[in-house]
C-alpha cells in the first residue's frame, strides 16, 4: 500500500467561492451565506485512489485577510498542483485580469523538482448562474486563454449543484501522479526531521 | 479591493520576525490585527528574498536606521542574476538574518507548541566547525565527535567529556562571578577554552557573568542529542526568514490583516497616546486612517523617536560562491584538518580571531538556500576589519557578496501605548523575539492564552447551510462558529472519499 500526502492549492480573489469548493469536495456541505475564512489552514481529503494506493490530499486555502495581495511564500511552498477559481462573467469580454495575476504569483513562487511550472488547473466557478449556451460561448476563449498560460485544463464548476468538482479534483490527482512518476524517483528527504512531538496522527484509523 | 479597518485593537508596524510573533498571537486569540510594512517583502531585517529581490532590499536599506554600510559585490548584483537558468533563479534564498534554532530554544518551543510546524521543516544542522589557529575542525562537543578527534589529546578528551558532563552539576561558589574564572576550574587547554567559547556558549566576552555562561552552556548542552547525538541546532528549510512568513500567515488565518508597501505616514497623539495612525495606500493620493488602541513598531516606524544609534553593533557578510562547500573549506589557506569527518554539507562556522567572535553558516543547495553546485556563507562578528579578514578566505571564488552592518537604534520616551521591538542579535536563535512577543502579549492580554495549538484541518466543522443560514447576521456568529472549529468531529474527510474514483 503506498500512501501519499500531496500539498495543492485554492487560490483567486475574493468571492469567487473558493471555500465553497473545498467545503462542498471535503465536507459534503454547501453554505450559500458568505463567511470569511478564520482559523482554516486547509482541508484534508483522504482518498482511496485504487487498491494500492492511498493519497492524503490537503486543500491550502488562501485566508481571506490575504486578499490584499501579499501572499506569504510559505502558503506556495512545497505544494505539488493548484486550482486557481474565478467567476465567469459572460456580460463582459473576460480578461482574466485577476487569473492573470495569480498564475504570475504562482509561477514566481513555486516549482516542481525539476523546475517546471506545478499543474494548475483552472475553474470557472459558480457556473449554476448561467445558462449552457453562455458557458459554451465562452468556451474557445478560455481553451485560448488556458494554453496560453500555460493552464494543465480547465472546468467550468458549481459548488452549490456539485458540478464537475469530483472530476476537477481527480484530474489534479491524476496530474500529481503522472508527475511524481516522471520526476522519479520520488526523493524522499531523509535529513528532514519531524519536531512535532507527541503529534498524535490524525485520522489515521479508517484508512488502513 | 476592500476597504482596511477604520478601528483595530493593534495596529502592528513592520513584519519582521518579532512584530510577525506577536500580531500572530493576538489574531490568534480572536483581537484585530492589521499589520502594515513600508517594504514590497515580509521580514524587514529577518527577510529572504531571491537575488532579483535584492533590489528591493537596497531600496529598504536606504531609509533604515537599522541596516547601514549596505554594499554588493558586484555592486549592481541583480544584473548577474541573470547568468543563472531560469529554473535555477528562483532557487536562491538570501537570509539576511540567517541563524540556526537550537532544538529546545524558546523558538523551536514555540512552533511546536502553536504548531505552525506546519508551515515549515527542519534539518539538523550536520556540524559545528571551528577555525582554531587556521586550522578548519569539528568542535568536539558531542561524545561521538570527541572520540573522532585526532586534533585534541587523549588528555584533552578526558578534560572536555569531564566539562560537558559535570559543568552544570557544579555547586556555584562564592568567590566566581565570571564564566571565565568558572573555565579555570575545569584547567582546559587553551585550544578547549576556545572551542568552549567559540562554539558552545557563542561568546567571547570576558566579564561575562557567570549566570549568562551557565544559561548559554546549559541551552547547549541540553540541546545536544534532542533531535540527533551529534548536533544541537536545528535550520529551517529555505533559511530562518521563513520564520517570520510562518507567523505572518498564521496571522492571515486567524483574521489579521497584513498589508505590504504600506508606509506609516503620520501618527496621531491625543495625551500622551497615540490614538490613530495614517497609513498610505499605494496608488492612491488619499491616505488610509485607522484608529487603534496600541501600536507596535519597529525601529524604522518610529523615526521621530529616534535619538542616536547605539555602539551595538555587528558586521554580517553573505558571500555566494560557484563552488560546493567541500571545495571552498579545502581551499588551501584553510587546511581541511583530516579529523574533520564526513564532507559537510552545510555547517556552522566558528572562530575567535584577535581576540572577537565570528560566527556563521555555510550552506548549500540542501538547504534549499541555492541551487545544486553553489553554496551560501553568511558570517557575523562584531568587528569589522576581522570580518573582512576572516571572510576573504571563503571568497575567492565569489559570485555575489552582500555586506551590512546591523545596529541597534536608542529611542527617546515613547508614548504610552507605542511599543517598539528588538532589533536583530548578534547571538545565533531568536529567544529575544519570542520573549519579548511572549512578555508584551502577557501585559496586553493579561487572561490570554499564548499561542494555543492551532486546529487541526480533521478537528474542523463546517455548519451545513441550514445552521449557517440560521442566524446570518447575528455578529456573535462569527464568534460561536469560531469555537466550532475547535470541537473535536469525526473524520468529516474521511466519508465516501472513493468520489474521486468516478470520472
Amino acid at each position: 500500500m503506498v500512501e501519499y500526502l500531496f500539498k495543492t492549492l485554492v487560490i483567486g480573489d475574493i468571492g469567487v467561492g473558493k471555500t465553497s469548493l473545498i467545503k462542498r469536495y471535503v465536507h459534503h456541505v454547501f453554505g450559500s451565506t458568505y463567511k470569511p475564512t478564520i482559523g482554516v489552514d486547509f482541508a484534508l481529503k483522504v482518498i482511496n485512489w485504487d487498491s494500492e494506493t492511498i493519497i492524503r490530499l490537503q486543500l491550502w486555502d488562501i485566508a481571506g485577510q490575504e486578499r490584499f495581495g501579499t501572499m506569504t511564500r510559505v502558503y506556495y511552498r512545497d505544494a505539488v498542483a493548484a486550482f486557481i477559481v474565478f467567476v465567469l462573467d459572460i456580460n463582459r469580454n473576460t480578461t482574466f485580469e485577476g487569473v492573470r495575476k495569480w498564475k504570475d504569483d504562482l509561477d514566481s513562487k513555486v516549482m516542481l523538482a525539476d523546475g517546471s511550472k506545478i499543474p494548475c488547473f483552472l475553474l470557472a466557478n459558480k457556473i449554476d448562474m448561467l445558462e449552457e449556451s453562455e458557458i459554451d460561448a465562452k468556451k474557445a476563449q478560455l481553451d485560448d486563454f488556458v494554453a496560453e498560460k500555460e493552464f494543465a485544463g480547465w472546468f467550468p464548476t458549481s459548488a452549490k449543484e456539485n458540478k464537475n468538482i469530483d472530476r476537477a479534483a481527480s484530474e489534479l490527482i491524476r496530474t500529481i501522479i503522472d508527475n511524481e512518476k516522471r520526476l522519479s524517483p520520488p526523493t524522499i528527504d531523509d535529513d528532514v526531521i519531524d519536531i512535532r512531538s507527541n503529534k498524535p496522527k490524525q485520522n489515521e484509523k479508517s484508512c488502513c | 479591493m476592500d476597504e482596511l479597518p477604520k478601528k483595530v485593537d493593534f495596529v502592528v508596524c513592520g513584519t519582521g520576525l518579532p512584530c510577525s510573533i506577536f500580531a500572530a498571537a493576538c489574531a490568534r486569540i480572536g483581537k484585530s490585527v492589521l499589520q502594515i510594512d513600508r517594504n514590497t517583502f515580509y521580514g524587514s531585517e529577518w527577510s529572504n528574498f531571491n537575488m532579483k529581490e535584492a533590489k528591493s532590499w537596497k531600496a529598504s536599506c536606504e531609509s533604515s536606521k537599522v541596516i547601514s554600510n549596505l554594499k554588493f559585490t558586484p555592486s549592481e548584483c541583480w544584473d548577474t542574476f541573470e547568468m543563472f537558468l531560469r529554473t535555477e533563479q528562483y532557487r536562491f534564498n538570501i537570509n539576511v538574518d540567517n541563524s540556526p534554532l537550537f532544538s529546545t530554544g524558546k523558538m523551536t518551543e514555540l512552533l511546536i507548541q502553536s504548531k505552525a510546524t506546519r508551515y515549515l521543516s527542519f534539518k539538523n544542522v550536520a556540524s559545528l566547525k571551528t577555525v582554531y589557529e587556521d586550522e578548519f575542525m569539528s568542535v568536539p562537543a558531542s561524545r561521538a565527535d570527541l572520540f573522532a578527534s585526532k586534533r585534541v589529546t587523549v588528555i584533552e578528551k578526558r578534560k572536555m567529556m569531564n566539562f560537558l558532563t559535570k559543568s552544570l552539576q557544579e555547586e556555584p561558589s562564592e568567590e566566581i562571578s565570571t564564566f571565565d574564572q568558572f573555565l579555570e576550574r575545569f584547567k582546559l587547554t587553551e585550544k578547549l577554552k576556545s572551542f568552549v567559547k567559540s562554539s558552545i556558549i557563542f561568546s567571547n566576552t570576558e566579564d561575562l557573568s557567570l549566570y549568562d555562561g551557565l544559561a548559554k552552556l546549559k541551552k547547549f548542552i541540553s540541546s545536544l542529542g534532542k533531535y540527533s547525538a551529534a548536533s544541537a541546532f536545528l535550520y529551517a528549510s529555505y533559511g530562518s526568514g521563513e520564520l517570520a512568513q510562518a507567523f505572518a500567515r498564521m496571522c492571515a488565518v486567524f483574521g489579521g490583516i497584513t498589508v505590504l508597501e504600506y508606509p506609516l505616514k503620520e501618527i496621531f497623539l491625543e495625551d500622551d497616546l497615540v490614538t490613530s495612525l495614517s497609513i498610505s495606500v499605494p496608488e492612491s493620493s488619499t491616505p488610509h486612517k485607522v484608529r487603534c488602541d496600541h501600536m507596535i513598531a519597529e525601529v524604522n516606524y518610529l523615526e521621530s523617536y529616534h535619538n542616536n544609534t547605539e555602539e551595538d553593533f555587528h558586521q554580517v557578510i553573505i558571500i555566494l560562491t560557484d563552488d560546493d562547500l567541500k571545495k571552498i573549506i579545502k581551499d588551501e589557506k584553510l587546511a581541511l584538518a583530516e579529523d574533520s569527518g564526513p564532507e559537510p554539507d552545510h555547517c556552522i562556522i566558528t572562530a575567535i580571531v584577535d581576540g572577537h567572535h565570528i560566527w556563521g553558516l555555510a550552506l548549500d543547495s540542501s538547504s534549499s538556500t541555492t541551487p545544486k553546485g553553489k553554496s551560501i556563507v553568511t558570517l557575523r562578528c562584531r568587528h569589522k576589519p576581522t570580518l573582512d579578514k576572516f571572510s576573504s578566505k571563503f571568497a575567492t571564488d565569489s559570485l555575489w557578496q552582500m555586506e551590512f552592518t546591523n545596529s541597534k537604534v536608542h529611542l527617546n520616551d515613547l508614548p504610552a501605548n507605542v511599543q517598539v521591538s528588538p532589533t536583530v542579535q548578534f547571538d545565533p536563535d531568536y529567544d529575544y523575539a519570542v520573549s519579548w512577543a511572549e512578555n508584551l502579549f502577557k501585559k496586553l492580554c493579561p487572561e490570554e492564552e499564548w499561542l494555543p495549538p492551532m486546529p487541526e484541518p480533521g478537528d474542523i466543522i463546517f455548519p451545513t447551510d441550514e445552521e449557517g443560514e440560521k442566524k446570518p447576521e447575528d455578529p456573535k456568529d462569527a464568534e460561536e462558529s469560531k469555537d466550532s472549529t475547535a470541537k473535536n468531529t469525526e473524520n468529516s474527510s474521511q466519508e465516501e472519499s472513493a468520489n474521486a474514483k468516478e470520472t
